[in-house]
């Protein structure tokens, strides 16, 4: 069980968010969701987040925009970017800018799961 | 004073949210069942994300990702009993439903007569306890059955 881990989920898909937030919660993450960088930020001011996993696409703010903003704010998080479009070169951008993982759309949520379980390994 | 007979119930449901409190709330629900002689079903319930948005933006793959949460669910319910009971609660008792908490438990009762529901009140945390939360209080406000809330464990 992950019982301590907050994780935040950024998508302007909301039933996207919800299903994976219900995925993980069945792990025993505790799944927070935003509609946007924006979101994402003002939730970061009043949870502790344990890890966040941001699409790259969004309205308002975009994920790297959202993930440069993190590192700058909370440089431990870990980030992990998803993304359906151009994938090889927004996973290439994504490591470049400081990215944790990178997770293709469409995904295995049980490959989403195992990603942030291994950003979770004391082995890391 | 007319008097009130009571019967031992036939039919326990419990449900469960898979906090942690839920291996306790399976144990119990099993030695009830098992010092009553009733049969016992074991329900979790995952979001219908539809219904629970209110409108739907057909997303490419939600459906699919939806049969991948239900799947994850009932294996995380057959990992709870068998690490509790074995193999002593079978699959057809071990239910997962889509839909909120109180509807479905509110369907089980009448599809499979249930005469007594077992839970406890823990709140999960995260973006599904708006869904999930208070389900126990929920339940007692409109009680259709007798019910029996946990402490939590």
């Amino acid at each position: 069980m992950n019982n301590n881990k907050n994780i935040l989920v950024v998508d302007d898909s909301d039933d996207l968010t919800h299903v994976i937030a219900e995925f993980l919660s069945i792990y025993g993450y505790h799944v927070f969701t935003a509609s946007d960088g924006c979101d994402a930020l003002e939730w970061m001011e009043k949870k502790a987040v344990d890890a966040v996993v941001s699409d790259i696409h969004m309205p308002r703010m975009d994920g790297f925009t959202l993930m440069t903003k993190i590192k700058n704010k909370y440089p431990d998080t870990p980030i992990i970017l998803i993304t359906g479009f151009s994938v090889s070169e927004a996973k290439k951008m994504a490591f470049e800018k400081g990215a944790d993982a990178f997770v293709a759309k469409p995904f295995h949520l049980k490959e989403l799961k195992n990603v942030i379980d291994s950003i979770f390994s004391p082995l890391r | 004073m007319k008097k009130t007979k009571v019967e031992k119930p036939k039919t326990i449901l419990s449900y469960i949210d898979f906090t942690k409190s839920s291996y306790y709330l399976v144990e119990y629900a099993y030695q009830l069942s098992r010092l009553i002689d009733a049969e016992l079903f074991i329900l979790h319930t995952v979001t219908d994300i539809k219904r629970a948005a209110g409108f739907y933006v057909p997303h490419i793959n939600t459906d699919k990702l939806e049969g991948e949460v239900i799947q994850a669910a009932k294996d995380k319910m057959y990992e709870i009993c068998s690490s509790i009971v074995g193999d002593k609660i079978d699959s057809s008792h071990r239910l997962v439903k889509r839909g909120s908490p109180l509807e479905v438990i509110n369907e089980v009762i009448e599809e499979k007569k249930i005469e007594l529901l077992v839970l406890t009140h823990e709140i999960s945390r995260g973006t599904l306890s708006g869904f999930r939360s208070d389900y126990a209080e929920k339940f007692m406000k409109n009680a259709t059955i007798p019910f029996l809330v946990l402490p939590v464990k």
